[in-house]
């Protein structure tokens, strides 16, 4: 979790991911910056996140995001 | 209570935009309504109908109408009290009739005399001219009219607001006008160009050289091209006449000989309204038959190719009261007319005109050149320059070339022998870049 | 039917009050029934395309739907190794489905769209005369239906929602009249949920609904209209001008689209909450906005979130742009990695957003300059944070902020010179022009406005006034309190303004009938 917020953070430093609970709800982050994101997940926890789950409740906040990735883990 | 307080408060919310919407408009309209003249002639008939006057005679039609009958000579020459012309620019039969129909009503009119030349029965009506007429009408008779006459969005000229909208830069000239207007106790000054006289007669300056008639809008007459819309308001006008016990006489007021001539039929025209007239009972003279018009009517008596001026204007009501006068008392007038369109022709000793279409191609002008004249006439052509240097000399060719030139010509037109008026045209060569 | 007609007055009013008429439940049937007699008012073999568009992605869509259903049902009872086959069997299936059903319907588009462009293109290779043209006829609004059917469909492949099963309620939400012809780019789950509910009467929502679509007609007739005729009128004389016009012209065409565009989605945006119904919203103050890239998602912002969901992410979020982003990250670090797989993403995204809006190179150059503009900001944003830094120059002061609205207003304006001109030779005429000519030339106010009169210059000078101070207070948060705050006289003194305003303006050469630009998409 903190590895993510780590890389969420160098992506947006301006954005607090320790609280922030409504990313795309209030449009804090944009489309760039969300591929950003979604490339060093994938990289980082050897993932492949696709379009399919771009949905706010993955993405409003660092623990959804996170919930995505260990889900992900597990299917493979 | 609470629902019937707040139902209360959206009403009032609504007919208070409407409100200030109507007011606005309103008040707006009239400060863009520019001064015509409706506004001279509305307030002489109100004057009259105050004094409980009545109209002896009065004249409807077009502007051809109201350009070339005086009425002051009128009312001198025929003795009368009232001599009024109702007659508008462009006016369509149907105007006339909601005119006609108006008059009567107000101001009881004892002889009416109603102009036609061929427009009125082939044209569509056009919302702008039949505009001049609503406003002179009474508060019954516009929205009557505008019930018959006006379709779709030509609903919204309703609407002052809208019909002179075009106006709104000159708002404060206009709210001047309107003051200065009340302040001259409602007579428009002669400003030499032309202006409303007395009665619906417009004064008109201006002449026109013999010869020198543009030729404009060819007309086509034909009984095909008449529209049963207009048949049935020349008919209604002239039931209208005879309910109220109204003598009707028709007429065609005088124009230039060069309108005569580039109107397709214009025998036709005038046979058709004779017909008209002795369908039911009714006199109809023609006043461009009238004899010796080209000695004592010439091009010069015509403010424009189609409208007399004031000069022009008062020998015309001179003889036409004559004429009038010697009709009341059961004469024979004949002989003022010539019977045919062909007898009036052969009074003609002239070119009537001359026209060049000119069209630039590249750095030359293309001339295309005709005239009107007699059937049988020869007729030669000459283009000069404006200090009469000769360009193309004396030629039968209508279609010429000239090249390199900037400035003016004249285009000049004469019979063979040159024993005929000639006609001529002079052209500004920048217009045509 | 032209929306700028009585008629279309009228016809809104009957469908409102035919609307209200009927039971709650039936409610969507008049809407239908409407919207269907609005589109063949524009040509019945227009109808056509949309009727068989709509049937192809509806039982396009309703098959997938039952293939995942049928997957759902049996695989609770399969193992794991099965039920992978089985999930893989299913993507396969719904794969094959979708991709005939999209390539039917947006090759349909494709092909009545760029047929002509691509001949064009061919003849200019070709000897003599070369092939000629076809005169077939865009169907209106085809570019933002067929967007919608397609969303539709793309989302139901992503088990975002449900199928839907009845086509009479999914025609009405392809034919909803007051954004077929013009959009928003409508969702299913957004537009077509809200169809499917049963609306009430309300009269605030009556009143807010007719001020918009007052308010609306206003900028559309008022100062769209106004504005074109001079727009036009220095466009057509700019060789004979000086360079201040020309400045002052791509600057004015800036409110002029967007007084045209935002004017028509208030009057549909208006009769659709007449309705009880929410269209999305196309603007939220887009000259407000800082960054050119900011800037596009605040205009049209419709047509970008569906670029963007539909386009964008699929391109940049698939294997192939992993590798690409693995592949730049091990030869030019992290940046890269972060970047690339966005620029190749856009380069797509922005060329298709270009032809999109015509089919003419212009507007793909149009596309691809601001795609270099946003590319240029994001390659450089920690560049120009040090030199702000080095500047001192605060973020948050007014100063910034006002000079970031300005560059952005001037730098979109200026772009549109490219999408604005008959072509790139006469665009690159223009600027030739713009840049040569004399710019610090004093010309009274009233001579710039080239074709129009003092009155009319006045009241489009008021109305941008007026729509910028809206969007100042929308964008501030504070324009509902100044709507209550308002007194009633002064509301109702500014509507019962814009009324006589639209009589006294509207009109004249367009004759209340002028079309609206974006119809023609």
């Amino acid at each position: 979790m903190d590895q993510l917020i780590e890389i969420m953070s160098r992506i947006r430093p301006d954005i607090d991911f320790m609280t922030a609970t409504t990313l795309i709800d209030d449009d804090l982050l944009d489309s760039f910056d969300i591929i950003a994101i979604v490339g060093e997940v994938n990289h980082e926890f050897d993932v492949e996140i696709n379009v399919n789950d771009l949905l706010p409740e993955n993405f409003n906040s660092a623990s959804a995001l996170y919930e995505l990735i260990k889900k992900l883990q597990e299917e493979d | 209570m609470r629902d019937s307080r707040v139902l209360l408060k959206r009403v009032l919310s609504i007919l208070e935009i409407v409100l200030i919407t109507a007011v606005t408009a309103f008040l707006l309209g009239r400060a863009l309504t520019p001064v015509t003249y409706a506004d001279y002639f509305n307030h002489e008939m109100d004057l009259l109908e105050e004094s409980g006057e009545e109209i002896d005679l009065l004249f409807v039609g077009s502007s051809r109408i109201y350009n070339s009958i005086d009425t002051r000579i009128m009312e001198e020459e025929l003795g009368l009290d009232n001599v009024v012309d109702a007659s508008t620019a462009s006016q369509t039969i149907s105007g006339s009739y909601y005119m006609i129909k108006d008059m009567i009503e107000r101001l009881k009119p004892k002889k009416i005399i109603l102009g036609l030349t061929c427009d009125e029965m082939v044209d569509e009506e056009k919302a702008q001219a039949m505009l001049l007429v609503i406003d002179r009408l009474s508060l019954r008779n516009k929205l009557e009219m505008f019930r018959h006459c006006f379709y779709g969005s030509d609903l919204l000229y309703m609407l002052d607001l809208y019909r002179y909208r075009d106006n709104l830069d000159d708002i404060f000239a206009n709210i001047q006008a309107r003051k200065e207007l009340v302040e001259n106790d409602y007579v428009q000054e002669d400003d030499g160009v032309a202006y409303y006289c007395y009665k619906g007669f417009v004064y008109a300056h201006g002449s026109i050289k013999t010869g020198n008639v543009p030729m404009y809008t060819k007309l086509v007459f034909s009984e095909d091209a008449i529209l049963d819309r207009n048949v049935e308001y020349l008919n209604k006008c002239i039931e209208l006449c005879k309910e109220n016990g109204v003598e009707l006489e028709l007429f065609s007021a005088p124009t230039t000989v060069m309108r005569m001539y580039y109107t397709d039929h214009y025998d036709e025209a005038v046979e058709y309204y004779q017909k008209v007239a002795d369908e039911n009972g009714l006199v109809y003279h023609n006043l461009n038959y009238l004899v010796d018009r080209e000695t004592f009517l010439p091009d010069e008596m015509m403010c424009d190719y189609s409208h007399t001026n004031g000069e022009g204007a008062k020998l015309v009501s001179k003889l036409f009261a004559e004429i009038l006068k010697k009709e009341e008392a059961g004469e024979d007038v004949s002989e003022y007319f010539y019977p045919t369109f062909e007898a009036f022709c052969e009074s003609v000793h002239r070119i009537v005109a001359v026209d060049a279409k000119i069209r630039k191609e590249g750095d030359a002008y293309d001339l295309e050149l005709r005239s009107l004249q007699n059937p049988g006439v020869k007729v030669l052509y000459q283009v000069e320059t404006e200090n009469g240097e000769v360009l193309i000399p004396w030629t039968e060719e209508t279609h010429h070339t000239i090249s390199k030139l900037t400035g003016q010509i004249k285009v000049v037109a004469r019979s063979g022998d040159d024993d005929l008026g000639r006609a001529y045209q002079v052209y500004d060569l920048s217009n045509y870049e | 039917m032209n929306v700028a007609s009585f008629l279309f007055l009228f016809f809104v009013a009957a469908v409102v009050f035919a609307y209200y008429c009927v039971p709650p439940r039936h409610r969507w049937l008049v809407l239908l029934a409407a919207s269907i007699f609005f589109y063949c008012t524009y040509g019945i073999p227009h109808v056509a395309y949309l009727i068989i568009s709509s049937l192809i992605i509806f039982f396009g869509a309703l098959a997938m739907q039952k293939a995942s259903s049928q997957y759902a049902n049996e695989s609770a009872s399969l193992d794991k190794q099965e039920k992978k086959q089985r999930k893989e069997a299913l993507k396969k299936k719904k794969k094959k489905i979708s991709r005939i059903a999209i390539a039917i319907v947006l090759g349909v588009w494709i092909v009545l769209k760029y047929t002509n462009f691509m001949i064009s293109n061919i003849n200019a290779f070709l000897p003599g005369d070369g092939i000629s043209y076809v005169s077939w006829i865009m169907p209106l609004g085809i570019s933002f239906y067929t967007f919608d059917l397609l969303g539709y469909l793309i989302d139901v492949y992503r088990d975002k929602y449900e199928a839907e099963t009845d086509y009479l309620r999914f025609l009405t939400y392809v034919s909803f009249f007051p954004h077929i012809i013009q959009g928003p780019f409508s969702r299913y789950d957004d537009l077509g949920r809200q169809l499917k509910q049963e609306h009430r009467f309300s009269y605030d929502q009556l009143m807010e609904g007719a001020t918009r679509i007052l308010w609306g007609f206003f900028k559309k007739l008022v100062v769209a209209d106004k504005l074109a005729v001079m727009i036009a009128a220095i466009k057509s004389s700019y060789t004979e001008r000086p360079a201040v016009f020309l400045v002052f012209a791509f600057l004015m065409y800036s409110f002029q689209l967007y007084a045209d565009f935002t004017g028509y989605m208030d009057i549909m945006s208006g009769i659709s909450h007449i309705l009880g119904i929410k269209l999305a919203e196309n603007f939220r103050q887009p000259y407000l906005s800082k960054t050119v890239d900011e800037f596009w998602r605040r205009w049209h912002i419709t047509l970008g979130e569906w670029f963007r969901d539909y386009v964008f992410y699929p391109l940049s979020m698939n294997s192939m742009a992993y590798k690409v982003a693995n592949y730049a990250r091990s030869h030019w670090g992290n940046k890269a990695a972060k970047l690339l797989p966005s620029y190749i993403a856009l380069f797509f995204v922005w060329g298709a957003t270009g032809l999109w809006h015509e089919a003419d190179w212009k507007y793909v150059l149009w596309g691809y300059v601001n795609m270099l503009i946003i590319m240029y900001s994001m390659q450089f944003a920690d560049t120009h944070l040090k030199i702000r830094q080095r500047l001192h120059i605060k973020e948050d002061s007014l100063f910034w902020n006002l000079f970031c609205i300005v560059r952005t207003f001037v730098l979109i304006s200026f772009v549109r010179i490219f999408s604005g001109s008959e072509s790139i030779t006469a665009a690159i005429s223009y600027l030739r022009y713009l840049f040569s000519g004399s710019l610090f030339v004093a010309v009274p106010l009233s001579e710039l406005f080239v074709e129009l009169k003092t009155s009319e210059m006045i009241v489009i000078i008021v109305g941008i006034i007026m729509m910028i101070a809206a969007d100042i207070w929308n964008e501030k948060g504070q324009w509902n309190d100044i709507r209550q705050k308002c007194p009633m006289l002064l509301r109702n003194g500014i509507l019962a303004m814009l009324i006589i305003s639209i009589i006294l303006f509207a009109g004249g050469e367009n004759d209340l009938l002028g079309g609206f630009m974006y119809a023609r998409f």
